[in-house]
C-alpha cells in the first residue's frame, strides 16, 4: 500500500491543473488516458481511469458551482490531478478546494444522490479509493490501478 | 468533443442517435432533447449509443430521467449498445435491469413492441 491520503503523494510523473469548468473534462480525460497507456494500462483499465478521474473532477466541479472560480481565488479554485507510478501501480490523486459546506449548498448540475451515484461507480472501478479533508478546505481523493503483471512491482511470476 | 444528437422517426418510434461524449458538460443537451421528444408526443424512444465514446453517471441519470418521462405516458425507452466499455457502466450500476439494451435498432424497435 502507498502513502495514506493526506501524507502527500509520491513524486508525480504527470500533474494536471485545471479550472473547475465542465467543458475541460474532456481534456482531463484525454491527458489521463495518454498517461495511463504510457504507464502500461490496458484498454479496459484506461477506460476505468477515464471514468474515475472524470467522475471525481465532475463532483468537484458541481460542488464549486462550475463557474471556474473568480478573481484572486482562480488559482486556488483549480483542481489538481497527479498521476504517479508507485511500486508498479498507477496512482491518481485529485485535490480540490471545495469547502464541505459548499458541497451541501451548491448544486447546479445534480442532486446529492447523483454525486453518491458517481462516487459509487468510481469505487467499483478502482482499487483503494480513499478521500480525506484537505487542510484549508477541499478534498483529496486517491485511488490506484494495477497493470496486470506489475502488482507490487514484482513483475510476472512463474 | 461535443455531443451529436440526431432524431428520426420510424413508425411510432423516435430514434435518437447519440454521438460523442456524455458527461456533466454535455448531458444537459441530451436531457433537453429527451424532454423535447416527450413534449412533442414521442413516447416510444430508441436511444442509439453506438457512437458514444464516453458515458458518466450524469449521462446515466439523464437516461433514467428519460425513462421515467416515457413511462408516465405508458411509453418505452430502449437502448442500442454493443460497446463493452459502455455496457460495463450499465452493468456496474445495475441499470441493465432497468433498461432494455439491444444489439441493433431493429431489435430495439421489436423489443418495444413486445
Amino acid at each position: 500500500m502507498g502513502p495514506q491520503v493526506g501524507e502527500g503523494p509520491p513524486s508525480a510523473s504527470v500533474r494536471l491543473v485545471v479550472r473547475p469548468e465542465p467543458n475541460l473534462l474532456s481534456t482531463v480525460r484525454l491527458v489521463v488516458a495518454t498517461a495511463g497507456r504510457r504507464a502500461g494500462l490496458d484498454d479496459e483499465m484506461v477506460e476505468d481511469l477515464k471514468v474515475a478521474v472524470s467522475e471525481i473532477c465532475a463532483t468537484a466541479i458541481r460542488d464549486t458551482g462550475g463557474a471556474g472560480g473568480n478573481g484572486d481565488k482562480d488559482a486556488e479554485a483549480c483542481i489538481e490531478v497527479d498521476l504517479f507510478d508507485d511500486r508498479g501501480r498507477f496512482g491518481v490523486e485529485i485535490r480540490d478546494r471545495c469547502a464541505p459546506d459548499e458541497r451541501a449548498l451548491r448544486d447546479p448540475f445534480g442532486s446529492a444522490d447523483d454525486r453518491d451515484f458517481g462516487l459509487a461507480l468510481v469505487a467499483s472501478l478502482v482499487d483503494e479509493l480513499d478521500a480525506a479533508d484537505r487542510p484549508g478546505g477541499g478534498f483529496v481523493t486517491r485511488f490506484w490501478l494495477a497493470p496486470q503483471g506489475r502488482q507490487d512491482g514484482s513483475g510476472p511470476t512463474s | 468533443m461535443d455531443l451529436d444528437l440526431k432524431v428520426r422517426k420510424e413508425g411510432d418510434h423516435a430514434i435518437l442517435t447519440v454521438g460523442g461524449e456524455v458527461d456533466v458538460y454535455t448531458a444537459p443537451k441530451l436531457r433537453e432533447k429527451l424532454i423535447q421528444l416527450v413534449s412533442d408526443g414521442s413516447y416510444n424512444l430508441v436511444v442509439d449509443l453506438e457512437n458514444v465514446d464516453f458515458l458518466d453517471s450524469t449521462g446515466l441519470g439523464v437516461l433514467v430521467g428519460g425513462l421515467k418521462r416515457v413511462r408516465n405516458h405508458d411509453g418505452s425507452l430502449q437502448l442500442v449498445c454493443t460497446q463493452e466499455k459502455i455496457l460495463k457502466i450499465f452493468r456496474i450500476t445495475g441499470l441493465t435491469k432497468v433498461f432494455p439494451i439491444h444489439g441493433s435498432i431493429e431489435d430495439a424497435m421489436a423489443g418495444s413492441a413486445r
